[in-house]
C-alpha cells in the first residue's frame, strides 16, 4: 500500500475527507458510473485514518 | 467517457450559481445538483491523499459546491465520486424516492453538522524505579500498580467519552460516533440552529470540565449534514 497514504497530519483536512469521501448519501445501480478510482480514494482513507492514531499517541 | 457528477440533492428552487455548470436536474420538488464532467479525471489509479494531490482537490471542489447550496439551502450531500450515466439516470432516481428525499430535506432543514473530537493529553510517564535490586515480590507489586493506573485512565476515558457524547447529545436533533483510533471519540451532531447557543454552551462546560483530567475537546464546523443522510438509494434503468 502507498506509504503517502498515511502522510498528512492535517486533521482539518482529514475531516473533510472523512465527511466527504465516507459519508454522504449513497446510490447504487446501474444508474451510476462505478469508478475504480474513487475505490483506492476510499481505501487510502480508511489506511490514513488508522494511521492518525501513532501521531496522536507520540507525546507533544 | 463522459458522465454526470453529482454533488447533492435539494429542494426545487432557483439557484444562485455564478457558472452554468454544475445545473439542478428536477422532478417533482427535489433536484439533483449535477456538472458534465470527463470520468476518467477521477478514475485515479495513483490516489495520493496529500494536501495539494489533483484528488485532494476534486474532494475540496465537491465540499465547495455543496457548501454554496447549503448556505441557503437544505442539503443532502451525495458521497463524493458520484457519477450518473445521463440525465434520465439522475431523473429516473428521483422520481423513484421522491417522497423519502423530500422528506429527509425537510429534517435536515435548519439545522447545521458540528464535529467533536475528544483526546486524552499524554502525560509524562513517570521515571520508573529501577528494578535492578528489586526483590521478586516488590517487583510484581511495582507492575501491577502501574497496570491498575493504566485501567483506572482506560475507564475514565471512557467514562468521559459517554458523557461529553450523551452530553451533547441532548441538545441535537441527530448524533453519531465515529470509531477512529487514538481519539475518545469522533463524534458528529446535527444542531437545529436556535439549538446552537445550548449546544455550544454545553460544549464549553464539559470542555473546562475535563481539562482538569487532561482530556482535550475540540470542535470543527459548521458542516453541511455529511454524516445524517443515512440514505442508500437504489436506482436502476427500466
Amino acid at each position: 500500500m502507498p506509504e503517502h497514504a498515511v502522510s498528512l497530519s492535517d486533521t482539518g483536512l482529514v475531516d473533510l475527507l472523512d465527511r466527504v469521501v465516507r459519508q454522504g448519501a449513497v446510490i447504487n445501480g446501474d444508474v451510476i458510473i462505478t469508478l475504480a478510482g474513487v475505490d483506492l480514494i476510499r481505501l487510502n482513507l480508511r489506511l490514513l485514518l488508522r494511521g492518525i492514531s501513532d501521531s496522536w499517541e507520540v507525546p507533544r | 467517457m463522459n458522465g454526470l457528477c453529482a454533488y447533492l440533492i435539494t429542494r426545487d428552487h432557483h439557484l444562485e450559481l455564478p457558472t452554468p455548470e454544475p445545473y439542478l436536474i428536477t422532478h417533482g420538488d427535489v433536484g439533483i445538483l449535477v456538472a458534465e464532467t470527463d470520468v476518467d479525471r477521477f478514475a485515479l489509479a495513483e490516489a495520493e491523499l496529500t494536501p495539494d494531490s489533483p484528488v485532494v482537490s476534486l474532494i475540496r471542489q465537491h465540499d465547495a459546491v455543496v457548501r454554496a447550496v447549503f448556505a441557503t439551502e437544505p442539503v443532502l450531500p451525495l458521497r463524493f465520486g458520484t457519477m450518473f450515466t445521463d440525465r434520465r439516470a439522475a431523473e429516473q432516481l428521483l422520481s423513484e424516492h421522491h417522497d423519502a428525499l423530500r422528506e429527509r430535506l425537510a429534517e435536515v432543514a435548519d439545522h447545521r453538522e458540528w464535529g467533536v473530537r475528544v483526546t486524552a493529553r499524554v502525560s509524562e510517564p513517570p521515571i520508573p524505579p529501577s528494578t535492578q535490586n528489586m526483590s521478586g515480590t516488590n517487583y510484581l507489586l511495582l507492575r501491577q500498580r502501574q497496570l491498575t493506573a493504566a485501567d483506572q485512565a482506560r475507564r475514565e476515558h471512557a467514562v468521559a467519552a459517554a458523557t461529553v457524547h450523551l452530553g451533547l447529545a441532548e441538545h441535537a436533533s441527530d448524533s453519531t460516533r465515529r470509531d477512529r483510533p487514538g481519539l475518545l471519540l469522533d463524534g458528529a451532531y446535527l444542531v437545529r440552529k436556535t439549538n446552537e447557543p445550548a449546544f455550544h454552551a454545553a460544549l464549553d462546560r464539559l470542555a473546562t470540565e475535563l481539562d482538569a483530567q487532561g482530556i482535550t475537546i475540540e470542535r470543527t464546523g459548521p458542516w453541511p449534514p455529511y454524516s445524517f443522510t443515512h440514505l442508500e438509494l437504489a436506482g436502476a434503468h427500466a
